[in-house]
């Protein structure tokens, strides 16, 4: 990932969405992994980002869920999200992700096939599913 | 016909063959268990000594560990790196490939959902944990 995230022009949930959609394109695309991206907000701003990497890295943890939390949390420098929530493309998020959302203390998950019609995916639980 | 070379040659493979079952039974064994989950521990104690959580794991391929996991959580400021985690993730550096198919996952204590289900990504065939090395048998998808 870049040194400085690239904000949307307006800070909106669709926009956050769209920047998670991008992600999932742009990974397929280059054949780094599958089509999921998602991005960690925290009060309106983009604080990490990440993608499906498991071909690129070699490694069955890469989801985007995943990567995006640990680009937010080397960026802030924690690996404590409390008060962030995590836009991510696709259905629910799998166990994995979603207990690492449960980890990472974030708010919510918000999840989408599409940038207007975010589903609201509530607060990450444990082993929820 | 019997010639004094082919009944030595024929001694040496059954002891080559006899010596091969002996090291596959040891492998099985809670003896051949007990040195990885040994590995797990020393990963465990690796994670305490520089300040992380108490947790460790190796994966194990063919008898070989190939996959280092001390708990990184605190020291590389990463939510998801659990023990486990991080023991799949230098597997599938070691392996170059994110299937880990006839890989076992060796961990301290038994894993939460994120590290069970990302053992169920990897195609990883067992785990097992603790010091009383319990089979947890192949790792499932969530609950």
């Amino acid at each position: 990932m870049a040194d400085s995230i690239k904000q949307p022009a307006a800070a909106s949930p669709a926009a956050f969405m769209q920047r998670a959609l991008d992600l999932a394109a742009a990974t397929e695309r280059a054949g780094r992994g599958n089509a999921y991206g998602a991005v960690i907000v925290r009060s309106g701003k983009i604080i990490g980002e990440g993608a499906n990497t498991i071909y690129a890295d070699n490694d069955p943890t890469a989801h985007g869920e995943v990567e995006a939390i640990k680009d937010a949390c080397r960026r802030i420098g924690s690996n404590d999200l409390s008060g962030a929530v995590i836009y991510t493309n696709g259905g629910a998020p799998c166990p994995m992700c979603a207990t690492a959302c449960h980890w990472a203390n974030l708010d919510r998950i918000y999840h989408a096939l599409r940038a207007d019609d975010i589903t609201d995916g509530g607060v990450p639980a444990y082993g929820k599913c | 016909m019997l010639t004094r070379r082919s009944m030595l040659a024929g001694a040496m493979a059954s002891a080559a063959a006899g010596l091969w079952a002996l090291r596959q039974a040891f492998a099985r064994s809670v003896g051949g268990h007990k040195a990885f989950i040994e590995q797990a521990f020393a990963m465990r104690r690796r994670a305490v000594s520089e300040g992380d959580q108490a947790y460790g794991a190796v994966v194990v391929k063919n008898g070989r560990v190939v996959g280092l996991g001390p708990s990184r959580v605190v020291t590389n400021t990463d939510a998801t790196a659990h023990a486990e985690m991080e023991a799949l993730r230098d597997a599938g550096r070691t392996l170059g490939t994110h299937d880990l198919s006839g890989c076992i996952l060796y961990t301290t204590s038994p894993p939460c959902r994120m590290c069970e289900t990302a053992a169920h990504w990897g195609n990883i065939e067992r785990v097992y944990t603790g010091a009383d090395i319990a089979d947890r048998g192949k790792p499932g998808y969530g609950c």
